[in-house]
């Protein structure tokens, strides 16, 4: 019971439905999730442990606010455990693994809107996966799984544009090392990954939406605004 | 002076939780509570004198650290001792090392590379008398400075959840090095530190965690075969 209490809340404050800094109240949470208090609790304080809601006095919680440093440093965390998975994995990686990871660069070459793409794909968790599913190391998987909902939080409901080139840039290291079983190539290029693209993103999930993300220069804002909408398919529809 | 008691209640409570989780922690890693013993909530609430709710949240917190194991047919443990667990753990803490030193190596102050000697020094003495938790626990403290001038909360935080497994189990290591080895390593790295040299200390890492990540890939990691049709079942699910 707990565990399913635990799955829908955790669902619900990282697609951002229940809102960074919202008030939850026990007797409705009871109600929403149609379970009785113990087990809430034990879900509330389960999610406070990994940051997600705040236990106040007096049986007050909410949602955490999006702390933008402490996410960026989680990012960090798991960009120095990613280089070195990586580092190790390549020579592992079997042929269904590079598949997977090319098929990943060819959706993404299709993908109309970049930033979605990458947003969709760090929601369900696809492309990372690939190397620490295949590491097969059980500490890594549960390291990454505990911090990946913070992470995804914020990349949620972050409003950063990307440079499609740069994605495509990084895609193409990562995936053209990997097959070539250039493992210190490949490794660099998924430190590109989280530096380049992770990072920005979650730059852009601070709560303060008037703020453009810093890093991007006006021109490179104004490309991606342009890749980001899906005009050609609206047109062709209209037609 | 009275206190307003409304204010005052919540605070205890928080306090009882830590409390409650540091005492179950230390007999955990001291052997007071055996590994795989089952923990019934009757027993640990007359043993700590406390009421079930923060001792549920201890435990919640304690099997996010490998620690302690809930089951599905209910019934909560100690973790086993687990020689995969260990080993990983081992082998992700040298991961998350290596990058600690290849980032910080270049900045470090001239006290944290005298607390790095010191520490050094104290894991060559305990290497020499085979003393493993001893060195196990130098080794720690060793790399912790690397990681806290990393200045990222998440990366200190993520070695200390892994250091757990590493201390408690000690005794059943399986050391493909002499402990006196991994010593000498360590002093050569606090060598190489003092030359603010990152790229060849986090070259010494990898080297020092190498048997780690032998050791998992000959003895631990599953099969290819494996590893597809639990991914196979995890998506059908």
């Amino acid at each position: 019971m707990r565990d399913e209490v635990f799955v829908r809340l955790l669902d619900a404050i990282v697609s951002g439905e229940l809102e960074p800094g919202e008030q939850l109240h026990d007797a409705e949470i009871e109600k929403w999730a149609g379970a009785s208090r113990t087990p809430v609790r034990e879900a509330l304080n389960q999610l406070a442990s990994s940051g997600l809601v705040e236990v106040l006095p007096q049986s007050k919680t909410r949602v955490a606010p999006i702390d933008v440093q402490q996410v960026l440093s989680l990012v960090e965390m798991l960009h120095a455990l990613f280089r070195g998975v990586v580092l190790d994995v390549v020579p592992l990686l079997t042929p269904g693994d590079v598949k997977e990871l090319r098929a990943f660069e060819k959706d993404f070459a299709k993908a109309k809107r970049p930033g979605e793409f990458i947003r969709e794909a760090v929601m369900r968790g696809r492309f990372l996966t690939v190397f620490v599913r295949r590491l097969d190391n059980r500490t890594i998987v549960r390291l990454s799984t505990r911090h990946a909902p913070s992470v995804r939080r914020a990349i949620k409901a972050s409003s950063t544009q990307i440079d499609r080139d740069v994605v495509t840039d990084v895609l193409h290291k990562v995936v053209e090392s990997c097959a070539s079983g250039d493992a210190s190539g490949a490794s660099d290029a998924i430190g590109r990954y989280f530096v380049e693209i992770l990072t920005p993103f979650v730059q852009g999930s601070e709560t303060d939406k008037d703020q453009p993300a810093q890093q991007e220069k006006p021109a490179q804002r104004e490309k991606a605004a342009k890749q980001e909408k899906p005009a050609q398919s609206e047109q062709k529809g209209q037609r | 002076m009275p206190l307003p008691t409304l204010s005052s209640k919540p605070v205890e409570r928080r306090l009882l939780r830590d409390v409650v989780y540091e005492r179950l922690y230390q007999a955990i890693i001291d052997g007071t509570l055996e590994p795989g013993e089952v923990l019934l909530d009757d027993t640990l609430t007359s043993w700590l004198g406390v009421s079930r709710t923060p001792i549920r949240e201890a435990l919640m917190r304690l099997s996010e650290i490998g620690l302690v194991e809930f089951s599905p047919n209910r019934y909560t443990r100690v973790a086993p001792i687990d020689l995969r667990a260990i080993d990983e753990a081992v082998y992700t803490t040298g991961l998350l090392n290596e990058y600690a030193a290849r980032t910080a190596v270049a900045d470090l102050t001239d006290e944290q590379i005298s607390r790095l000697r010191e520490f050094s020094s104290q894991a060559v003495k305990l290497g020499e008398t085979d003393d493993v938790p001893g060195l196990a626990n130098a080794l720690h403290d060793f790399f912790l400075e690397f990681e806290l001038a990393t200045h990222n909360k998440a990366l200190v935080a993520a070695i200390e959840s892994l250091n757990p497994q590493l201390l408690r189990y000690v005794s059943a290591w399986q050391l493909p090095v002499e402990p006196r080895v991994i010593a000498a390593s360590v002093e050569q790295i606090a060598e190489a530190v003092a030359t603010r040299d990152g790229e060849r200390v986090a070259d010494l890492i990898r080297a020092l965690y190498a048997p780690a990540k032998a050791l998992f890939l000959s003895e631990y990691r599953r099969s290819d075969a494996e590893i597809d049709s639990e991914a196979r079942e995890d998506e059908s699910a």
